[in-house]
C-alpha cells in the first residue's frame, strides 16, 4: 500500500517510545500512590505524602551534589547524559542518607508527629544546600538539574525500566504482609499496641519500603509532585472506606490510571514538545487538595 | 467463652512501684502496690484526678513500664510478653478518641481478632463465633453497616468494648468507660461489665468517677489516695470510712447509708 515506511515508524515510536514510558508511568503511579497511602497511615495525617520524609528531598540533593557540585570538584559530566547511571546512584545514594537519618532518629523519638516534622526540616535544609550550590554553579548544570526536578517519564532504557518495574513490584508486595497491622494503626498507636502489634517494627519497615520505592522511582523520572498525595484520599472518597483491604489495590489502580492520564495530557498532540510531567500533577493535584480540606472533612483517613 | 483455668491468678503485682521516669529524676506516683486479682471480678479504681488511676492501668496493660517491682500475667512477668502474646491476654478500651477513619462498625469490631488471625486476617468458624458473642453482648447488631465515625458516644463506647470482647482476653481495661455518657447509658455500661465478669469470668479492671454505680456494683475498689492504694469490697472501705476519707471535702460529704454524695 506503501504506508510500509510510516508503519515502521509509528512501530518504532510505539514499541520504543510510547509504551516504555507508559509502562513508566504505570509504575510510577502505583508505587508512589502507595506509599502516599502508608505515609498517611503512620502519620495519621491526610497531609503526608511520599516527600514528607524528605526522601525525595534527599534524592534531589545527591543529584544537585553530582550535577552541580562536578564544576566544583572538576568532574567533567556528559552533557547529554541526563539520566546518566551516576545521577541514578546518587539519587538512591541521597534517599537512602535520609531515610537513615530519619530511621535512626524515628528509634530516638517515639512521636510520630516530631519525625513528619524532622523530614519537612530536613527537606528543608537540603533545598537550602541546593539553593546554594546552584549559585555557584554554571548556567548549562543548573539547567541540568532544573530538568531532572521538572520529571520526565521518557528517557528510561529497557534496562532502567527493567530495574524500576521490578523494584516497585517488590515493593508494593512487601506492603502485603502489613496490611493488618497497618489497619490497626487506624486507631492510634496504643490501640495497635493493645492488639498486638509491634510498633517499632511496624515503622521502622514501614520507613524502609517507602524510602526504597521513592527513592528508585525519584532517582529514574525525578521529584513526582501531589500523585502520593492526592490519590489515596481519591481511593477512600470512591470506595468510602480506609480499610487498607481495599484501599491499597484501589489506590495502585487509580495511581496508575492517573499517572497515565497526566502522561498523555504532556504528550501535547500535533506538537513534538512535551510538557514537565511535574507541571501536570500538580496542576491536576494541588486544587483536588485544597478542594478535598474545604469540603471532604470527614475523608481525612 | 473464655476458656481459661480458674486457678491460675489472672493479674498479680509485687511490690509493685508506677510513676514516670525521665533522666533527671522519677515522679512516683504509687508505690507498694500488691494486688491479687481473681478471676471473673469486676473491680473499680476510684480516686480524684491525679490520684494515678490511668498511670495504675497503663502499667498493669503494659503502655508504662514499672519503676519498681513487678506485674505478673498469670503468674509470668510482664515483660516478658511480646506484643501479641500480651495482646491475647489483655484488651483495653481506652478514653482517647480513635484518628477520624471511614471504617465500618462491622471491621472495627473484627478488628478485635486480630491479635488470633494468621497474616491475612482469615477468620475461622471459631473467630466468627466470638465476634458473634461480642456483638449480642454489646447489642450492636443494628450498628454493623454504620460508620463509627458517625456513631453518639453512647454507641461509639459500646463498639470499643464489642472490639475489646472480640479480642477474647481473659482481662479487659477501661479507662473511665463510662465519662461523656448519659445515666442511662453509664447504668447499662455497668451492668454489662458486671455481666461479663459474673456470667462469662472475664477479670474487668476499670477506673471510673462514678462512684455511688462502682459500690453497688463492683466485687472490688481500688481506692487511690496519697500515692498509696486501699483495697476492698465496697462494704469494708464504707465501714472503714476510707472513701469519706478519700473524696470529702469542704464542699461534699459521703453518705454511707445512701452510698451517694451531699453537699455539706
Amino acid at each position: 500500500m506503501g504506508h510500509e515506511l510510516a508503519k515502521d515508524t509509528w512501530e518504532h515510536i510505539l514499541f520504543n517510545f510510547r509504551i516504555p514510558k507508559s509502562l513508566t508511568a504505570i509504575f510510577v503511579g502505583a508505587g508512589l500512590s502507595s506509599v502516599g497511602l502508608l505515609m498517611q497511615t503512620l502519620f495519621k495525617n491526610p497531609m503526608a505524602g511520599p516527600s514528607v520524609l524528605g526522601i525525595s528531598a534527599g534524592a534531589g540533593l545527591g543529584v544537585a551534589l553530582l550535577v552541580m557540585g562536578s564544576g566544583l570538584y572538576g568532574i567533567q559530566l556528559l552533557q547529554s547524559d541526563t539520566l546518566s547511571t551516576r545521577i541514578l546512584m546518587a539519587a538512591i545514594l541521597g534517599s537512602i542518607s535520609v531515610l537513615s537519618i530519619i530511621l535512626l532518629l524515628s528509634n530516638r523519638i517515639k512521636n510520630t508527629l516530631s519525625i513528619l516534622i524532622i523530614g519537612l526540616m530536613l527537606g528543608a535544609l537540603t533545598t537550602a544546600v541546593v539553593g546554594i550550590l546552584s549559585y555557584f554553579t554554571k548556567a548549562e548544570q543548573l539547567q541540568q538539574y532544573m530538568f531532572w526536578g521538572f520529571g520526565s517519564l521518557g528517557h528510561l532504557s529497557f534496562d532502567q525500566l527493567a530495574v524500576l518495574m521490578g523494584s516497585v513490584f517488590v515493593g508494593i508486595m512487601a506492603i502485603i504482609p502489613i496490611i493488618k497491622p497497618l489497619n490497626s494503626l487506624l486507631l492510634g498507636e496504643k490501640y495497635a499496641q493493645s492488639m498486638g502489634v509491634n510498633i517499632s517494627v511496624i515503622k521502622n519497615y514501614t520507613f524502609i519500603v517507602s524510602g526504597v520505592i521513592t527513592g528508585i522511582i525519584t532517582a529514574f523520572v525525578g521529584p513526582i509532585s501531589f500523585i502520593g498525595l492526592a490519590v489515596p484520599h481519591i481511593a477512600r472518597l470512591l470506595f468510602k472506606t480506609s480499610n487498607h483491604k481495599i484501599i491499597l489495590p484501589a489506590g495502585i489502580l487509580i495511581g496508575a490510571i492517573i499517572m497515565l492520564l497526566c502522561d498523555s495530557i504532556a504528550q501535547v498532540p500535533f506538537n513534538e514538545n512535551v510538557l514537565p510531567i511535574n507541571a501536570i500533577t500538580s496542576l491536576f493535584g494541588a486544587p483536588l487538595v485544597i478542594w478535598l480540606l474545604l469540603y471532604q472533612k470527614k475523608y481525612h483517613l | 467463652m473464655s476458656k481459661h483455668p480458674l486457678h491460675i491468678t489472672p493479674l498479680e503485682t509485687k511490690n509493685l512501684g508506677i510513676g514516670y521516669r525521665n533522666k533527671a529524676h522519677s515522679h512516683h506516683v504509687l508505690e507498694n502496690i500488691n494486688i491479687q486479682v481473681k478471676k471473673g471480678e469486676l473491680i473499680a479504681i476510684l480516686g480524684k484526678n491525679g490520684s494515678g488511676k490511668t498511670s495504675l492501668l497503663k502499667t498493669l496493660s503494659g503502655f508504662l513500664p514499672p519503676l519498681k517491682g513487678k506485674v505478673l500475667i498469670q503468674d509470668k512477668p510482664l515483660q516478658q510478653f511480646s506484643s501479641l502474646a500480651l495482646a491475647q491476654h489483655i484488651a483495653v478500651v481506652l478514653t482517647e478518641p480513635l484518628p477520624h477513619n471511614l471504617l465500618r462498625v462491622g471491621e472495627l469490631i473484627r478488628m478485635g481478632r486480630q491479635a488470633h488471625t494468621n497474616w491475612l486476617d482469615t477468620l475461622t468458624p471459631t473467630d466468627k463465633e466470638i465476634i458473634q458473642f461480642a456483638i449480642t453482648m454489646t447489642n450492636t447488631e443494628e450498628l454493623l453497616h454504620a460508620y463509627y465515625d458517625e456513631l453518639s458516644d453512647g454507641q461509639k463506647q459500646k463498639v470499643q468494648i464489642a472490639r475489646s470482647l472480640a479480642q477474647d482476653t481473659p482481662l479487659l481495661f477501661l479507662d473511665e468507660p463510662t465519662a461523656h455518657l448519659d445515666i442511662h447509658h453509664r447504668m447499662e455500661t455497668f451492668l454489662l461489665l458486671k455481666k461479663l465478669a459474673h456470667i462469662h469470668h472475664k477479670t474487668i479492671i476499670m477506673a471510673t468517677h462514678e462512684i455511688g454505680l462502682a459500690v453497688s456494683l463492683a466485687d472490688q475498689l481500688w481506692l487511690l489516695h496519697d500515692n498509696t492504694i486501699n483495697i476492698g469490697s465496697p462494704q469494708e472501705l464504707i465501714a472503714q470510712q476510707h472513701i469519706s476519707k478519700v473524696f470529702d471535702s469542704d464542699l461534699i460529704r459521703f453518705n454511707a447509708q445512701t452510698a451517694t454524695f451531699e453537699y455539706k
